[in-house]
């Protein structure tokens, strides 16, 4: 009997073009812009769009320039633009972030001189953070591209601040300064060019290497949860929809009882819900290389107990409720709800303490959470325990529940 | 003999006069049984007792000598037609019948073996690849009808089962019920449709208020209220009866529906309507309009209920 409301409930949905559109190709088309839009804000792969107006031009500043444009981190407008059109640039969301050198300022090659500083860094303070990194490219550019400015301007500081150099040594310096311009110059390649400051900061990166690109990994899992229980619910609206329809009545009639009815239903829901999320990791593994492979048994315990919660949290939902439109209309505040707080809309880690703490209370944030433990923060097994058991004490405790409610049903 | 639908002093309560008030009903193999009543009589509350589905006050429901309330056989030899078309839309006819039959207590490979039977005594083989979506009216009832006998219940048990269809479909609809009495399936159709149970059934109940009233062959009632020769006359009056008008029309065994200006009566032969017309127009009734008919199952319901049927 169970059996028989499972197929019933697979073939209705297999013809269904909304249930299959909402179950599988809505959710890889909401991941799909999710992980576009995060996998660029993950750390290797931040690029600042940058407008540059050179009113100097001299050699130090195309010197600055050229390094900036050959920052893998910048993403340099082409051509010189005037310090009008960065602002514009910069105003409209044409670049996230403006380079001005003055020429009403300091030169660059001397900041010991009188005047404003040369580089004027232009930002809109919604994307403050671009205008903060772009300030970082340029002091390292300055430092490992124009070292013999840095170098020279710092000699400059010295002899004017602390010590007076001698004319001999004035002379040594000025010819040691233009060696290492002609250094610099003769090198064909300025990023592999060895200036004295490239010695000051290495890079690290924290984590298991063979990880998915960490945003893509958490999107992976929140799309997944949230899609899960909008398809559960979808799907769990039909023991309303076949009581409207008298089918409840024809089947009660017959030897199952509701039992059977919402057994079936618990059943297909399940096997819909690990084959919906199934397909947002493939993708996620296919594309940004998730490794769905390499974690595949945990990440089956996991899904398959998301589902089980998914299944009886509808179920009991709409079992509680009398009419399709109470039920649709609880379902639509209460998986919003559990979305947004659980961190399926907004990653937990954005949010603050308290919210974090209350998204504990949710099955979305235990699925999302043991999915970042797989993917992304490699956890050891026993970690997955924890919220694995509660998505599965949360699922059947709600399966219970509503064959409770649906035995009124039964009996009237 | 032995009834194969029984229900003995059948009692639910829902508060305020309504429910089920000591129903007792025996419905025999081969028998088409027409449960007649007005919405509100009862007539769902007593169908969902006789599939177990409700908790009785007091009293005993019995199919095939089973209680169906404990006893998952009685309810495998029970088939429920709904009023609504409870059937899965997206799903094609044959799938439909095999799901069904199944749900009914079929074995997979029993059901899918009996679908091509119940498709042609439907006269739906062609059909059998459509979603049922994409049928008619007409032949959604005949799905709706087949998906309920797929397993052979002994007893059948239909709820207006030709709500919204036109007359050539009724028609067919029940010619299949007379095929089921002919195989020896006990037949309980609820149904506000007099002409249907007149046309249809072996005995009728006349259900009111929660109880069964009056019970018999069409002709046997009509016997019973009506003496042979005698005539219904329902007349249109003109206005409003005043007092007086009013009593000579009761006095006269008239009653009055929801309509104030339609009365209806009976004369023990057409000889005597005109007498009684000009009785009436004496005490100030003014007839408008005048009609004289067979006796049949709204005077039965008449006289039963004391009141006119009303849908």
């Amino acid at each position: 009997m169970t059996g028989v409301v499972f197929r019933a409930m697979a073939r209705t949905f297999l013809r269904d073009r909304g249930a299959l559109a909402m179950s599988a190709v809505l959710p890889l088309v909401v991941f799909v812009v999710f992980a576009a839009i995060f996998a660029g804000a993950s750390g290797e792969q931040l690029r600042i769009k940058v407008a540059v107006a050179d009113e100097q031009r001299t050699g130090p500043t195309d010197r600055l320039v050229t390094a900036l444009r050959r920052d893998s981190a910048l993403i340099v407008a082409p051509g010189l633009l005037s310090a009008a059109e960065v602002r514009e640039r910069v105003r409209t969301g044409g670049a996230d972030a403006g380079l001005v050198i003055r020429a009403e300022a300091r030169p660059l090659a001397d900041l010991t001189g009188d005047g404003d500083p040369p580089v004027v860094i232009v930002v809109d303070p919604i994307r403050a953070v671009a205008g903060r990194v772009l300030a970082g490219q340029v002091q390292r550019a300055y430092f490992t591209a124009l070292p013999d400015v840095a170098l020279r301007n710092t000699a400059d500081l010295l002899g004017e601040a602390f010590v007076t150099f001698t004319d001999g040594q004035r002379d040594t310096l000025t010819e040691r300064f233009a060696e290492l311009e002609r250094d610099l110059a003769e090198s064909a390649d300025a990023e592999a060019a060895e200036g004295p400051f490239d010695g000051l900061v290495a890079r690290e990166s924290v984590g298991d290497p063979t990880l998915g690109r960490s945003h893509v990994a958490y999107y992976a899992g929140a799309v997944a949860m949230l899609f899960l229980l909008f398809s559960a619910v979808h799907g769990a609206l039909s023991v309303l929809e076949e009581r409207d329809a008298g089918l409840l009545d024809r089947l009660l009639a017959g030897p199952g009882g509701m039992g059977a009815v919402v057994g079936g239903k618990f059943l297909f829901l399940v096997v819909q819900g690990v084959g919906q999320v199934t397909l947002i990791f493939l993708l996620a593994w296919v594309g940004w290389g998730v490794p769905l492979l390499d974690r595949l048994v945990g990440y089956l315990v996991v899904t398959i107990a998301a589902a089980i919660a998914a299944a009886g949290l509808a179920l009991a939902l709409t079992t509680a409720c009398r009419t399709r439109r109470q039920a649709q209309t609880l379902a639509n505040i209460a998986i919003l709800v559990l979305s947004a707080v659980g961190g399926s809309m907004v990653p937990r880690f954005f949010m603050p303490e308290w919210l974090q703490s209350i998204g504990w209370f949710t099955p979305t944030t235990w699925a999302v959470e043991a999915y970042s433990g797989l993917f992304w923060r490699g956890d050891p097994a026993t970690s997955l325990l924890l919220p694995v058991g509660l998505l599965l004490g949360v699922g059947i405790g709600s399966l219970g529940l509503a064959r409770r409610l649906a035995r009124r049903d039964e009996v009237l | 003999m032995t009834p194969i639908l029984a229900a003995r002093d059948v009692r639910r309560s829902y508060g305020a006069g309504r429910g089920l008030d000591g129903v007792d009903l025996a419905v025999h193999a081969g028998e088409i049984y027409g449960l007649l009543g007005p919405n509100g009589a009862g007539k769902t509350s007593l169908v969902r007792a006789l599939t177990g589905r409700l908790r009785l006050d007091t009293g005993s429901v019995a199919v095939a000598g089973r209680d169906p309330r404990v006893d998952p056989a009685a309810r495998r030899a029970l088939g429920l037609v709904p009023q609504e078309i409870a059937l899965y839309q997206e799903l094609t006819v044959a799938e439909n019948l095999g799901l069904l039959g199944e749900l009914a207590g079929l074995s997979r490979a029993a059901a899918a073996a009996a679908v091509p039977g119940a498709l042609a005594w439907i006269d739906l083989t062609d059909r059998a690849d459509s979603r049922v979506a994409t049928l008619s009216g007409g032949q959604k009832r005949r799905v709706n009808l087949a998906a309920a006998t797929l397993h052979q219940p002994a007893v059948l048990i239909l709820d207006e089962p030709t709500v919204g269809v036109d007359l050539p479909a009724r028609d067919r609809i029940h010619g299949l019920l007379r095929d089921l009495r002919a195989r020896g399936t006990a037949v309980l159709l609820a149904t506000h449709d007099l002409d249907q149970a007149a046309l249809l059934c072996d005995r009728v109940g006349v259900m009111v208020d929660g109880r069964i009233r009056a019970e018999g062959s069409v002709a046997d009632l009509v016997g019973r209220w009506f003496p042979a020769g005698s005539r219904e006359v329902a007349l249109a009056l003109g206005s409003s009866p005043d007092e007086p008008a009013r009593a000579a029309l009761l006095d006269g065994g008239f009653v009055v529906g929801a309509d104030p200006l339609a009365w209806t009566g009976v004369v023990d032969s057409v000889t005597r309507v005109a007498e009684w017309l000009e009785t009436l127009e004496r005490k100030g009734v003014v007839v408008r309009d005048t009609r004289i008919r067979e006796p049949g199952l709204p005077g039965v319901f008449l006289k039963v209920a004391g009141r006119e049927f009303e849908e």
